[in-house]
């Protein structure tokens, strides 16, 4: 049950009690199947989720957009694919406020959620297609005269091999291959006249590049390979520490060879260091894994409105991440103010007079697993994948306390920890 | 859960009697048991009359319509309900809407005390159904307990001729006649019994603020709510709102003396009242000065009674609203009434300067508006050709009234160009489309109107929010129409033509007069609907099939209201005020 709750925990955000029952019979292969490959219900959701987002994306703030994020993650079947989502617009921060259209902004959210698990050269060919991407970045003109090197800089140090790996005349380089690019009313133009079209020398390797010719050059370098599997690793496996160069080198020959992105997933997933007892509980939660993770759970489907205020209180805006390398990760999720947020959001979570509560069917969830685990039990099991906990006892009679029980559950300090 | 329901019910209706037993109890007889310190108090001294329209075959067949109800229907909680009710009718020989009016054809009066102590007595008709009733709420609750294990919680004492019992923990309660007695505890419920047995009660009833409040809502009452803003204020949340409303600079302006006479009123009393198919509610503060300036007294020019202009009709309205402001003198003693919120007035009034090239706001520009200022809302109709934005707002004008128009029109319009120009200086940083000025001539006189254009606009972005605007100003005679979009400016010209030709007396006594139009309101609603359905799944955490409901249920109520009507006034210089709201239900 351990194992398998923190298979869900690191790549669905966390299990319901019923998806776990279910793990613990299909076994590990087939459940890794089931949660690699979208299913039609997940498609047919997903459709009915973007008919949502494009019917609020008309004005220029995220707000709608974000609430309707956090519900397609409490809804999904498929909650790798906006595990993975969440994964690429925290590596590739984009902030709404400088994107200042919330259209665009959703453009470039469903190139991340198309390629979240596709092939990496599709998922950035699709977001230097995206305008979201030069206006979030300041590089609305790329001009012949003056190369911006704002996309460059971006491309070099967050999305491919990064800050250390490249000469820095690469910048300037880089930056000539896309001069003519601009961004006009939020729509990405070419202006032949204002392109470069001299040769350019990156890596080695001298052309006239098209901007899917340099993805396909920076993809191919190894140093990309090593950035990306370093991140997922980081991500599905543990925070801390970094493995040595040679243990992942497996990986980044796959990733070299066949820049796959659900592949790499499948591999670190299936892996025998994903299930290792030193990796288990090595990663710290962001507040939505922690707050999704924790309703996906209680099957609850709360305001969605409200819960992205709260989450922006301790520390996650979604749409807003605060630098261009995303938000802070692992123990930077934890601090005084943050910690207190969450405690704050947990008796919150079941405050009769609070905006969660009401969803919550506490009693009934419990109800329903009546016969499997006796109520306190139940829930420690499902929030923490193991029957005791090392805390303090549970109250005697938890069947009448269950807020009280939860509250306990989500506040001792593993559960922070994936 | 459903014997609490039953035993809730059976409650309910053991203060119901022999509808034919027509025994009113005196006049405020229920309120002479309350506390002497309650702090909210209702009293309802006709109640049938209140029900007769909710308990009637068409409000029946109306509700009956609602998808709410439809589902509950088909519920097996339904199923349960109905099973109770034939149980209960059987009891009392008679249907549910006859016992529901049996039930409140007396009167009732509920207290909420200090350290919320709440206070319930009801007279019903007739002293052997309610035992009746008691009797088999007691046997309810009894089986209840048993049925979960739990020792019977009913519990019975007494002293004399008073028999107290209690159902549950936070129950307590004694029928003396036919007058049920109910509290929220034993302490409060001996209190009550105390009360009625001195000689001279000292209940809130024998209070001359009480008595006040009676006398001001009148005999034609159907009933009174009663606070006590002497004991509500000190109350730190309760001060907190009224302080809150009174720094608001625009709130205290609209509102004009009401915040300021509920900080310093004693009480405050709605009464209830009903003619036809409408409904009315009348607040009353009592009359008292209020030291030094207040927004309401500096709005008035002369200090007494402010007359509003009569209330603007155009197609399509939603509400339209008056006002009796004098916006120069209110807004020349802001430093004294809004100290705290200088600095931000300030930085309002550097704009404004700039808009109005270096005039002062104070003395070059408000002063040279009279004290009437109307509001007006409508639901649009958008230029053919093209979608509809969506969501689809409503638009929205203001009309003020000019003392030297042919001196000022020019100080306007050049205003108005700046700040249009400031917009699209503003969106074109922003790369956001900006406000093409047109000036198209209309019922012999030319004004001023922007639009969007749809030249160049993605398929995706023609049905952005800001197609809802096209911001426009006219000066007909000697108002000015600040309108966001130019259908409302040339709608508002046609009225104010038409108020000329035909004048309209204005509002006697009014500082404020408001109208909502319930089917247009409806109807902005319903071309929103789809829009409502997303916040509400999102804001209120409901599935898409839940939203519906609630949105459609909310489309059906609205589309029941035709208007609902605000009148503020009374005599000024002092803050008493009067509010009336009048519904037109079900009609």
């Amino acid at each position: 049950l351990e194992k398998t709750a923190h298979l869900f925990r690191r790549t669905c955000f966390a299990a319901t009690w019923p998806e776990l029952i279910q793990a613990l019979a299909d076994g590990p292969q087939v459940t890794v199947d089931s949660l690699l490959s979208p299913t039609p219900q997940s498609i047919a959701l997903d459709q009915r989720h973007d008919r949502f987002d494009e019917a609020v994306a008309t004005g220029d703030s995220a707000d709608a957009l974000r609430s309707w994020w956090l519900r397609r993650m409490l809804e999904t079947p498929f909650p790798l694919q906006e595990k993975m989502t969440l994964f690429w617009q925290g590596r590739f921060g984009i902030a709404a406020d400088r994107v200042g259209n919330s259209l665009s902004l959703l453009r470039y959210q469903q190139a991340l959620r198309r390629n979240a698990l596709g092939d990496y050269r599709d998922l950035l060919k699709a977001l230097l297609n995206e305008p979201a991407l030069f206006v979030g970045l300041g590089a609305e003109q790329n001009r012949r005269a003056q190369p911006n090197p704002a996309l460059a800089r971006w491309l070099l140090q967050y999305a491919t091999v990064g800050g250390d790996n490249h000469p820095a005349a690469d910048v300037q380089e880089l930056a000539r291959s896309y001069t003519g690019w601009f961004v006009f009313k939020h729509q990405l133009r070419f202006i032949e006249r204002e392109q470069d079209p001299g040769a350019k020398m990156l890596f080695g390797q001298e052309g006239s590049f098209t901007l899917s010719e340099l993805v396909d050059l920076l993809v191919a370098q190894r140093a990309t390979a090593e950035q990306l599997v370093y991140a997922l690793y980081g991500e599905l496996i543990a925070d801390a520490p970094q493995p040595e160069p040679a243990f992942l080198a497996p990986l980044v020959d796959q990733f070299q060879q066949d820049p796959n992105i659900g592949a790499l997933v499948s591999t670190m997933i299936r892996s025998n260091w994903f299930f290792a007892e030193d990796n288990l509980h090595r990663h710290v939660k962001s507040p939505v894994e922690f707050c999704i993770g924790t309703l996906r759970s209680l099957e609850s489907i709360v305001p969605t409105v409200v819960l992205a205020e709260d989450l922006a209180d301790m520390g996650q805006n979604l749409y807003a991440p605060p630098t261009l390398a995303g938000w802070p990760r692992a123990q930077h999720w934890i601090t005084n103010v943050t910690l207190t947020q969450r405690q704050r959001w947990i008796r919150q979570l079941v405050d009769p007079e609070g905006p969660y509560a009401k969803h919550l069917a506490l009693p009934d969830l419990a109800a329903q697993r009546k016969g499997d685990l006796a109520a306190s039990a139940w829930l420690a099991a499902l929030l923490h994948g193991h029957e005791r906990l090392d805390a303090e006892p549970l109250p005697t009679k938890p069947a009448e306390n269950l807020p009280q029980v939860l509250v306990q559950v989500l506040s001792v300090p593993e559960y922070q920890l994936a | 859960m459903m014997h609490s329901l039953l035993i809730a019910l059976l409650l309910v209706l053991a203060l119901n009697g022999d509808a034919k037993a027509q025994l009113a109890s005196p006049e405020g007889e229920t309120s002479r048991w309350l506390p002497v310190d309650s702090l909210i108090t209702l009293e309802l001294t006709q109640p049938d009359a209140l029900l007769a329209p909710l308990l009637s075959d068409r409000t029946s067949h109306e509700a009956q319509q609602l998808r709410a109800y439809q589902v509950f229907a088909g519920s097996p909680k339904f199923e349960e309900l109905q099973k109770m009710i034939h149980f209960v009718e059987g009891t009392i020989e008679t249907d549910w809407r006859s016992g529901l009016m049996q039930l409140f054809g007396g009167s009732l009066a509920f207290g909420l005390g200090p350290n919320e102590q709440t206070t319930l007595v009801v007279d019903v008709q007739q002293a052997e159904t309610l035992n009746r009733i008691h009797t088999i709420a007691q046997q309810v609750a009894s089986g209840d307990a048993r049925k979960a294990g739990q020792p019977d919680r009913v519990k019975s004492w007494g002293e004399g001729e008073i028999t107290r019992w209690s159902f549950n923990t936070n129950d307590a309660h004694a029928i003396i006649g036919r007058r049920l007695v109910a509290a929220n505890s034993k302490e409060t419920l001996e209190n009550a019994l105390e009360r009625s047995q001195q000689a001279v009660r000292q209940s809130l009833f024998s209070t001359p603020h009480y008595q006040a409040a009676r006398k001001a809502i009148g005999p034609d009452a159907l009933g009174m709510a009663f606070f006590n803003l002497e004991q509500l204020r000190e109350n730190p949340e309760f001060a907190a709102a009224l302080q809150g409303q009174q720094d608001n600079p625009l709130l205290a302006l609209l509102l004009a003396g009401i915040t300021g006479g509920l900080n310093t009123s004693p009480w405050a009393a709605l009464g209830f009242y009903l003619s036809g198919d409408t409904f009315s509610v009348r607040t009353y503060l009592p009359e008292a000065q209020e030291p030094g300036a207040t927004p309401l007294a500096l709005s008035s020019p002369t200090g007494k009674a402010g007359s509003a202009l009569a209330l603007l009709n155009v197609p399509r309205q939603i509400a339209s609203l008056s006002l009796y402001r004098d916006l120069h003198r209110f807004y020349a003693a802001k430093d004294e009434l809004f100290p705290q919120r200088t600095s931000g007035l300030i930085f309002f009034e550097n704009m404004m300067g700039i808009f109005f090239t270096g005039r002062d706001l104070t003395e070059d520009v408000l002063a040279q508006t009279e004290p009437d200022v109307r509001l007006v809302v409508a639901e649009q109709r958008y230029p053919s050709g093209h979608p509809a934005p969506d969501p689809q707002l409503p638009a929205f004008a203001a009309v003020l009234r000019l003392k030297d128009p042919a001196a000022f029109d020019e100080v306007m319009e050049e205003a108005w160009q700046k700040a249009i120009g400031l917009v699209n200086f503003t969106r074109g940083q922003q790369a956001e489309p900006g406000l093409i000025i047109d000036r198209p001539q209309y019922a012999g006189m030319t004004f001023t109107t922007t639009r969007f254009s749809f030249v160049g606009s993605e398929e995706s972005d023609n049905r952005n929010i800001r197609y809802n605007f096209r911001p426009s100003l006219a000066m007909p005679e000697d108002y000015v129409i600040l309108s966001s979009t130019d259908q409302l400016a040339r709608d508002l010209i046609d009225a104010l033509q038409k108020e000329a030709k035909d004048p309209q007396p204005s509002l006697e006594t009014t500082h404020s007069a408001l109208r909502l139009d319930g089917p247009q309101l409806g109807s902005i609603l319903t071309e929103n609907r789809a829009s409502l359905i997303r916040g509400n799944m999102v804001k209120e955490g409901h599935t898409e099939a839940e939203a519906e409901l609630a949105i459609d249920t909310l489309l059906t109520l609205a589309n029941r209201v035709r208007a609902i009507n605000v009148d503020i006034g009374g005599a000024l210089n002092t803050y008493a005020t009067g509010i009336r709201i009048q519904f037109e239900p079900f009609n």
